[in-house]
Parts: C-alpha cells; structure tokens; sequence
C-alpha cells in the first residue's frame, strides 16, 4: 500500500489531503493510491463538499474514480442529520434502490480529517434549481424528468419504520403533521420578533391534519435544486441531512409548493412542469394514489417552514452571529411565504364548500 | 429642514446607476451579489418613501380589534404600540382566543399586515398574484 499525495491537490492543506489519502489507501483494496485533485466545491454553508479525484492501483478497487467527500462545515447548526447518520441514510436508500451517489465509505475517528466525514461517488450534471427551470436544452426533458423524480420519490417510500440501521431518526408516531407544528412553533418562540400570520396558519395546520397518515422515510427536502439533471437526465438525489420519518404527501407537497418553483409559477412540478407527470411516476411506481388534498395541506406546511426558516436565517444577521446580506434579505422574503400559505389556505376552503 | 432630494429618493437613482451603468461591467462571479445590493436598496427605498403610513394602517386596524383602552395602554409612539399589540396579538392566536366572533376580523388584520409588508419587500409577488 503506498500513497501520493498529489501535486494538483495542494492549494487545500496538504495535511487534510494527506490524512484523506491514508484514510482511503486503508479502506481501499490497493497496492497505491494517489490524490489526483481535491477541491472544495461551492454552495453548502452547513455543510463542505470536495471533489475528489484519485487513481487506484491493484486491487478490487483498480482505476480512477471521482468522488465527493462531505463533512461538516466549521460553523455547523445543530438541526439537520449528523455526517454518520446521513450516511445510514444514504446507504438504506441506495439498497433500496435511489438514485443516489453510491455511499463509499464514512470516517469517524476525528484524528484524520478533524471531522467526521464520508466519501460518496460523484454525479455529474447541474443541480442550480434556476438553471435547470431555465434551460431551454431541457424542453423537451421535463416531463420524463419529472417522472423519473416521481418514481425515484415513490421508490424511497418504500422505506418503512422498522428497517435496520435507521433506530436513530426519531419515531413519528401517528401524526407527523402534528410534529412539525409543535416544532415549528418552538421555533417561534425562540425568535424576537412576533409573527401572529404563522401562528394563524400553524393553528389552521393544526386543525387540519391529514387522516390515515402512512408514514415512511421522507427526504424533507425534496425539490428542485437538490437533484442532479444530466443531459437531461436525473443522475442523483442529493442533500439528504433532513430525513425524516412522515407522511409521504410532506415531500410531494415540498417538492410542489410555490417557494420552489424558481420564479416558474406556471409549472407547479418544482418549476419544472405540471403535475400530472410528477403524480404518474409516482403512482405508478408506488400503488398507491396521491391525495391532492394532504398535498395542498403539506404545500401549506411548506410555506410555514420556508417561512420559519427564513425567519431564522434572518436572525442569524441580527443577531450579530454573521453578518450577510443575503441572509439579511431572506428575511424579507418571508411575507410571501405567509401569503403563499394564506391564499393556498383559502384555496383549500374553497375547494372543500364547493 | 429642506433636504432635497430626499433619502428615498437618492436611494432610488442610485439602484438605477447600478442596475443600469454597472451592472452590465461586473464580473459573473460578482453579479449574484450586485443584485442582491440592488434589490436591498430598493426595498430600503419603498420603506422610506412610504413613511409611517403602513404603521398607522396596522395600528387603527388594532384598534379595531383591541380597542381604544387596550391601545393607549401598549406604549407611547405608534411604532412601539403596534410592536406590542402585534406580540399579543401572536400570543392570543396560540392560545386559540382569536377563533370565535373576531375570528374573520384577525384574519382580514392579517392578510391585511402581509399585503402591507409585501409592498415594501416585494410588490411583484403582488401584481403576480392579482392581488394589486
């Protein structure tokens, strides 16, 4: 087993490139590893991605592979999935089939890297949830796209409570709908400023759960931007640091609500296209049919979490914990959050008097 | 005091210098961030320009629902009143006193109060939504 550190790797530090190296010539079946790159990759501000490019010499593992290496971010908030627990995640959806970035290997012993973090192999395409509304080479894409993303959704649902390796996502019960309201008003109450319009939806969401809950393993962050399109085609489900046990329509409703429809309104499939496509391949695939009513209901909750996160964003600039325009500015986008959840509150009304 | 031109208004020429004549010479990497200082001004320059308008239209519609009584006793200056009746407001909806009678008076307030802040922040959402 020998290793090379590589030459192209060396504006990151060549103590981390170094230490993932030997991490990797150990877990890897080899005679000699080497580093071709490793560069942090943009976007993530909980967590660091790296591309990863190494060559592998004898052994099971012979040839080059591309790779993405995912670790916390310095300044990590406690909320989401820790990197072990993400990567349990992922290596139970990719046995179930996912389309996801095939989980490598996770290293948790904080003397190599400082960090825990795994190793995945690397997709390739574009997940920039504006671009992929935009691209006119996607025209004619879309509506298979949106399929596939139905089926794949629908696929990941067949994770049920109970699987091995999952004890540490906390149990639902019968009422997820329930969890998140109560989560989301504790969320609330730690924020300065008072906001009666989402209390008013979260009584409304409160009220109006959903019955015959099936609850399964839920992405919870299901929509545009966190999938990668290559050519066309759907080459990973990414971002999996939110999964939750839940009512299935809580990640068709994410994945549909207003807020993820990168200015596309019109195609209320994740900006993509319409529905009928997304709710075909998901049906399909599944068995069961989707409930446009729990959908609109959890196109509500989608709305309040946005908001609820936005809020929180917000305060992170206000607070003096990091100054950024861009947070500052996500707080002002959280009217229209609450008019989303408004409007799409009176449009269920409407639906259920007429 | 003669001030001329006003906050607001040189908050307004100055978004159009930058969206118009720099803009165009910013570098890519750089244009996500330029945008975003544009559109802070813009807001900024809404804010200004409508005063205290949008607070005096919150507060008489609190007034509506609390009452005069309730009102002269939350503060003093119309800022710090509406910042007051608005936590009571939030705290009473968590506690579901707002469901019988007033229940579609708070629920006009609100979609009220949103539409307010969406002229400032966002007046777009609005014309898109066919609401104004």
């Amino acid at each position: 087993m020998g290793l090379n550190g590589g030459s192209q790797a060396s504006h990151l530090g060549k103590e981390m490139v170094y230490a993932v190296g030997e991490f990797l010539a150990a877990v890897c079946d080899c005679a000699r590893l080497e580093i071709r790159d490793m560069r942090l990759l943009s976007g993530g501000a909980v967590q660091e991605n790296y591309a990863l490019d190494i060559e592998v010499e004898g052994g099971a593992d012979h040839g080059r592979h591309a790779l993405v290496l995912r670790t916390d971010a310095t300044s990590r908030v406690q909320t989401s999935l820790s990197r072990s627990e993400e990567f349990a995640v992922l290596k139970a959806v990719h046995a179930a089939g996912v389309n996801v970035p095939e989980p490598l290997w996770l290293c948790e012993d904080p003397s190599v890297i400082g960090r825990t973090f795994f190793v995945m192999r690397r997709v390739s395409g574009v997940a920039a949830g504006h671009k992929l509304v935009r691209d006119p080479g996607l025209e004619t894409a879309r509506e298979s796209l949106l399929e596939r993303l139905g089926r794949e959704l629908a696929r990941l649902h067949t994770i049920r409570p109970g699987v091995p390796g999952l004890d540490f996502l906390p149990e639902c019960g019968y009422a997820p709908a329930l969890n998140r309201v109560n989560l989301y008003r504790r969320y609330l109450d730690l924020l300065s400023s008072p906001q009666p319009a989402l209390e008013w939806c979260l009584n409304w969401l409160e009220r109006n759960q959903p019955e015959n809950v099936d609850v399964v393993l839920c992405h919870s962050d299901f929509r545009t931007g966190n999938y990668m399109v290559d050519n066309g085609k759907l080459t990973g489900i990414l971002d999996w640091e939110f999964a939750a046990w839940s009512d299935f329509h809580e990640d068709i409703g994410w994945f549909c609500a207003r807020c993820w429809r990168f200015g596309r309104d019109d195609r209320e499939a994740g900006g993509m296209g319409g529905r009928e496509a997304f709710y075909r391949g998901y049906e399909r695939s599944s068995g069961s049919s989707v409930d446009h009513n729990a959908v609109a209901y959890w196109e509500v909750m989608a709305a309040v979490r946005w908001a609820v996160i936005a809020l929180q964003q917000a305060e992170r600039h206000l607070s003096g914990e990091e100054e950024s325009l861009e947070l500052a500015l996500t707080g002002r986008l959280v009217p229209e959050m609450e008019m989303d959840a408004l409007m799409q509150i009176d449009s269920i009304a409407g639906r259920q008097s007429a | 005091m003669n001030n001329e031109p006003d906050g607001a208004e040189l908050l307004r020429v100055a978004q159009k210098v930058l969206r118009e004549h720099l803009l165009p010479g910013v570098a890519k990497q750089q244009r996500y961030e330029a945008l975003m200082v544009a559109n802070a001004m813009a807001i900024a320059a809404r804010e200004l320009e409508a005063g205290d308008a949008g607070l005096r239209e919150e507060l008489r519609m609190l007034t509506e629902l609390y009452g005069d009584t309730v009102v002269s006793q939350s503060g003093t200056s119309v800022k710090e009143k509406v910042a007051r009746l608005n936590k009571r407001l939030a705290k009473d909806i968590r506690a579901g006193v707002m469901d019988g009678a007033c229940a579609q008076g708070v629920r006009a307030l609100l979609k009220a109060q949103v539409i307010g802040r969406l002229r400032v922040s966002n007046p777009k959402y609005l014309k898109a939504a066919g609401i104004e």
